[in-house]
């Protein structure tokens, strides 16, 4: 990982409480974690509330769209986000997950695929126990454990 | 069992009504806040009385009452939603003896007297919970839940798991206030 480089471009209205690279205006609580080991654009409009932490894990630029929600304590290391997205209180999506637009990822959800995976537009994943994931206007269902296994029901 | 939990006098700030609040907490909007008294808030909790509903005039945002603890690492926020096009925060509003455990996440709208909320639970937007409820460990009760009386709540979402006795009361009231009791500074050495 190379050293991390200081270098942000914040919007005049942005409200920003610690380092990662911003653009447009955008609203952020208090408390904020935001991990920069590689650079993040973070589109307008998006809250990121309380601990949350937003991780760039990958040597390419993690690029999140517009009016975007990361509720508290939710953890994002997707190397896409795209827009309208809410990432719900405590959740957590690891980095071989990329996130369309107007996805849904429900309170304390784990989402680790093993393989590279593009989260379909509109897709709801919630379940108990850090577990389940659901696909579209109930067209596909799946189910992932914290293990990593996939399984199609 | 009566052993005192010490904690050093440096970390907490005691006002005249016995509210013990940790200088590692992060308070918020502090005007907006009311402690009923004898209230712990543990080191690390974020309370947010700074998202107050628009307009003029002193608002309430968060108020808590008697005997209550808010865990290390926990998280009050006042809940919000859009109402006929305008985006509002509302009112949280938290009875007497409430235990809030650690690392728990609360944005209920009403919390009644004698509730227990164990740790890393997560609270949803206008949650209600009623007198002498109880919510275990890790549960994430989602939003706009209403949780009865004497009910015990838990899993993920939170469901009703059993009733409580009728004892809960009395019960909660002791143990709440045996722990504020036993909540004091290490004296000083020797």
């Amino acid at each position: 990982m190379p050293p991390i480089r200081d270098k942000f471009t914040i919007h005049s209205k942005a409200v920003v409480c610690q380092d990662v690279e911003l653009k447009g205006d955008i609203t952020i609580g208090a408390g904020n974690y935001l991990c920069d080991s590689g650079s993040i654009v973070i589109g307008s409009g998006c809250i990121i509330e309380e601990g949350a932490i937003i991780v760039n894990r990958r040597k390419e630029v993690m690029r999140i769209g517009d009016d975007n929600l990361f509720e508290i304590g939710c953890r994002v290391e997707s190397p896409t986000v795209g827009n309208f997205n809410t990432i719900c209180t405590r959740a957590r999506v690891h980095h071989t997950l990329r996130i369309s637009s107007y996805c849904v990822i429900g309170a304390n959800v784990l989402v680790v695929p093993t393989e590279d995976e593009i989260l379909d537009e509109y897709t709801v994943i919630y379940g108990p126990a850090r577990s389940v994931a659901r696909g579209a206007a109930g067209a596909r269902y799946k189910k992932r454990t914290s293990g990593g296994s996939t399984l199609s029901i | 069992m009566n052993l005192p939990i010490y904690y050093a006098r440096a970390e907490y700030i005691e006002t005249d009504t016995g509210n013990k609040v940790s200088r590692r907490a992060t308070i918020a909007g502090p005007q907006n806040i009311i402690l009923g008294g004898k209230t712990i808030i543990s080191s690390g909790a974020i309370i947010r009385g700074d998202l107050r509903r628009t307009g003029p005039g002193h608002a309430v945002v968060i108020s808590l009452g008697r005997y209550c603890l808010i865990g290390e690492g926990c998280v009050m926020r006042p809940p919000y939603k859009t109402y006929r096009g305008n985006f509002n925060y509302y009112p949280m509003k938290i009875g007497d003896h409430v235990h809030i455990g650690a690392n728990s996440i609360v944005e209920a709208a009403t919390i009644g007297n004698h509730v227990e909320i164990g740790k890393n639970c997560i609270i949803g937007k206008f949650a209600i919970i009623k007198d002498c409820a109880k919510i275990a460990d890790n549960t994430v009760v989602p939003p706009n839940t209403v949780i009865p009386a004497l009910a015990l709540f838990a899993g993920s979402p939170g469901q009703f798991v059993e009733d409580l006795p009728e004892s809960t009361q009395e019960m909660v009231e002791a143990h709440t206030k045996q722990y504020y009791t036993r909540f004091q500074p290490l004296p000083a050495e020797r």
